[in-house]
């Protein structure tokens, strides 16, 4: 993998120094990726379930043209089938933003792929004995540090419950260290989301639930009374340091995403429970300690409208949450932190899961699937790609790529790329 | 020679800044290596040196490398074996003040604590490898080095013979470095490249890594004596 540095057309993004490392991109990567693209996006990479009866019925990475003075825009330029069905989920950009790791959470394979020419990302390396050497199983979230990739797992191999931990390889995918969930001063094991606030030399996780649970039929866990209690309720504040628990904050419902602010003079972070349907503020108090505080609702939490991804503002006054059930985003107003005000609401189909935004805040991407086995039946199961302008108002629509039409199966999460021409040195 | 001259000039203005910071840098580090298990404080956001451990992250590099002469290649890890090495990429024209200029404020902060610490000297080095070897020759290279390295806290400024010997250094290291062209699509002195900073042990191994925007030299320091108290 080391000697595809050396071609010789590489992304000049990737590349710039210092000043682009200081916040986090578009809008929620780990603030160690380097590069963010501030501008236009050129292409959208979507790492996609494959699903029965469908295409080639592989998972794969899609590519898909978002350049809008391309000739190809809002077109699937790209797609490399991985081989097999393994829970595709959720991606991540190295430090240096040229290699992206997606990772399957049912038989835990890593693929990393290069995209020194994003245009046709190509798979490099594919780690096969994650649950092996670690222990844990359902590689979740990707989180870039220096010259490291931290893998954040959801269950393990023995028992399949929630008891997890955190996963630590080199940018060439050797294993360097790994990381248990703490048991203790009320940790309960779980594992979710990872977002760092290097200023602070904090990590922040969140919990949600086993394999047990995530690979299992949605309708038949929601009937299970112990399924249901098998789900985390808390979030861990970290020195990343010595990545050590410092304080455990209870969150009950499953907290799952983890947004920082991304202003240098904010020390808060956000994140969304899935079973209780609230929002959470999680900031230092008076005295600098860690506290979680209840900062809203979402829709009817009655209805278990089930929050799934959200998407914070690059300048931190607004925050995006789709509810999986009702197939919804909404927009909230968090311009006062303390208190998220709902602003906008749009109906996006018959399900909804990922959001993506681009650096501005004016181009808002949504897929639909959550996983294989808690996505909608029949007519239902929609699976998109739909893209939209935003203009602080209202979403307007640019183009939907139907991944059933497409043939390509279950769209999940989202990454961007940009093309930009540099000689790498030593060619 | 006009870039060593702005480089000089560069390098007197952070010595001056640099000095006022050096007495508490020194009492850290001298408590590092002196207390024991009284180590100081990276700031109180840092965990003392010796409460952590630092993991094995990836061996250290090696290619051939120029120091002082031109016809005298030398082993790469030959600079990463036998004391703790502080490593990073730089270039003597660098002009973008978040880029080189942040690695030689932290560069600069930690050769001046191990000089002023006793029972530092001889057990770190710190070491810079040219990004641009057509620019920095080994006699520009001696230039660096003169000024500023001396025998109790070795400074060594490296490059190669030429971008094609340099390019498997950066590949290895995953520093991805390009040069920049102008309009008409010439290459100019600028090159771009993602900073960071690398410290490795006495074994040739990477213990961590820093990037600029997160690069403070007094958790470096931190950093430098959890290794030392291992070696213990």
């Amino acid at each position: 993998m080391k000697k595809l540095l050396k071609s010789s057309v590489c992304v000049l993004a990737m590349l710039a120094a210092g000043p682009s490392l200081s916040i986090a991109d578009e809008t929620c990567n780990s603030p160690f990726t380097s590069a963010l693209i501030k501008g236009q996006e050129d292409f959208l990479h979507v790492w996609t379930l494959g699903e029965v009866g469908v295409g080639d019925e592989s998972d794969k990475l899609v590519t898909i043209d978002v350049q809008p003075n391309s000739s190809n825009y809002g077109k699937v330029i790209h797609s490399v089938s991985v081989g097999g069905r393994g829970e595709a989920h959720h991606t991540g950009f190295t430090d240096d933003r040229r290699f992206l790791w997606a990772g399957r959470l049912d038989d835990n394979k890593i693929f990393i792929f290069d995209l020194i020419d994003p245009s046709k990302p190509k798979v490099v390396k594919t780690i096969t004995d994650f649950a092996d050497k670690t222990g844990f199983v359902g590689p979740h979230t990707f989180y870039a540090t220096p010259g490291r990739m931290m893998i954040q797992a959801l269950s393990n191999k023995d028992t399949h419950d929630g008891q997890t931990g955190i996963v630590v390889y080199n940018n060439s995918g050797d294993l360097v260290s790994v990381h248990k969930m703490p048991l203790e001063n009320g940790g309960d094991g779980y594992g979710y989301d990872i977002g760092i606030n290097p200023a602070k030399n904090v990590m922040l996780t969140s919990s949600f639930t086993g394999w047990t649970n995530y690979m299992m039929d949605m309708g038949q866990m929601v009937k299970d009374p112990e399924a249901m209690k098998k789900f985390g309720k808390s979030m861990i504040m970290w020195d990343f340091k010595s990545m050590k628990p410092i304080k455990t904050m209870e969150v009950p419902g499953a907290p799952l995403e983890i947004r920082w602010s991304l202003k240098p003079e904010h020390n808060w972070a956000y994140t969304a429970t899935a079973l209780t349907s609230k929002l959470w503020l999680i900031k230092q108090d008076e005295k600098g300690e860690w506290v979680a505080k209840e900062t809203g609702t979402i829709g009817d939490p009655s209805k278990i409208p089930l929050p799934v991804d959200i998407s914070i503002t690059a300048d931190a006054k607004g925050l995006w949450v789709n509810t999986f059930l009702d197939g919804t985003t909404r927009y909230f107003d968090i311009s006062n932190p303390e208190v998220a005000k709902e602003v906008y609401t749009k109906k996006m189909g018959s399900q909804v899961n990922m959001v993506s935004q681009s650096f501005d805040g004016k181009r808002v991407y949504f897929t639909t699937s959550l996983l294989a086995n808690w996505d909608k039946k029949g007519d239902d199961n929609e699976q998109w790609l739909k893209a939209y302008d935003w203009d602080g108002k209202e979403l307007v629509e640019k183009f939907t790529v139907d991944f059933h039409a497409e043939k390509l199966g279950r769209a999940h999460h989202m990454k961007f790329s940009a093309k930009t021409k540099a000689a790498a040195l030593g060619e | 020679m006009l870039h060593l001259s702005n480089v000089w000039q560069f390098l007197l203005r952070r010595s001056r800044r640099v000095q006022a910071g050096c007495v508490l840098i020194s009492l850290f580090a001298s408590s590092v290596s002196v207390t024991g298990n009284e180590q100081g404080i990276a700031g109180p956001l840092h965990p003392k040196a010796g409460t952590y451990k630092l993991h094995k992250i990836q061996p250290a590099t090696s290619g051939w490398v120029l120091e002082d002469s031109v016809w005298i290649p030398h082993r790469l890890s030959s600079y990463t074996k036998g004391k703790i090495t502080l490593f990073s990429f730089f270039y003597g024209t660098c002009r973008d003040p978040e880029g080189c200029p942040k690695a030689w404020d932290a560069f600069y902060a930690v050769h001046d604590a191990v000089k002023k610490n006793p029972a530092l000297h001889n057990k770190v080095r710190l070491v810079f490898l040219s990004l641009d070897p057509k620019a920095d020759t080994p006699e520009q290279m001696s230039f660096f080095k003169g000024s500023i390295s001396t025998p109790e806290a070795p400074w060594s400024f490296l490059t190669t013979w030429s971008e094609s010997y340099l390019a498997p250094i950066l590949n290895d290291m995953y520093v991805p470095a390009s040069r920049e062209f102008d309009e008409a699509g010439k290459p100019t002195d600028v090159i771009n490249h993602l900073v960071k900073v690398f410290l490795i042990d006495k074994e040739s191994w990477v213990r961590e890594i820093y990037t600029t925007n997160f690069l403070d030299s007094d958790v470096i320091l931190a950093d430098i004596g959890t290794l030392l108290l291992e070696e213990e």
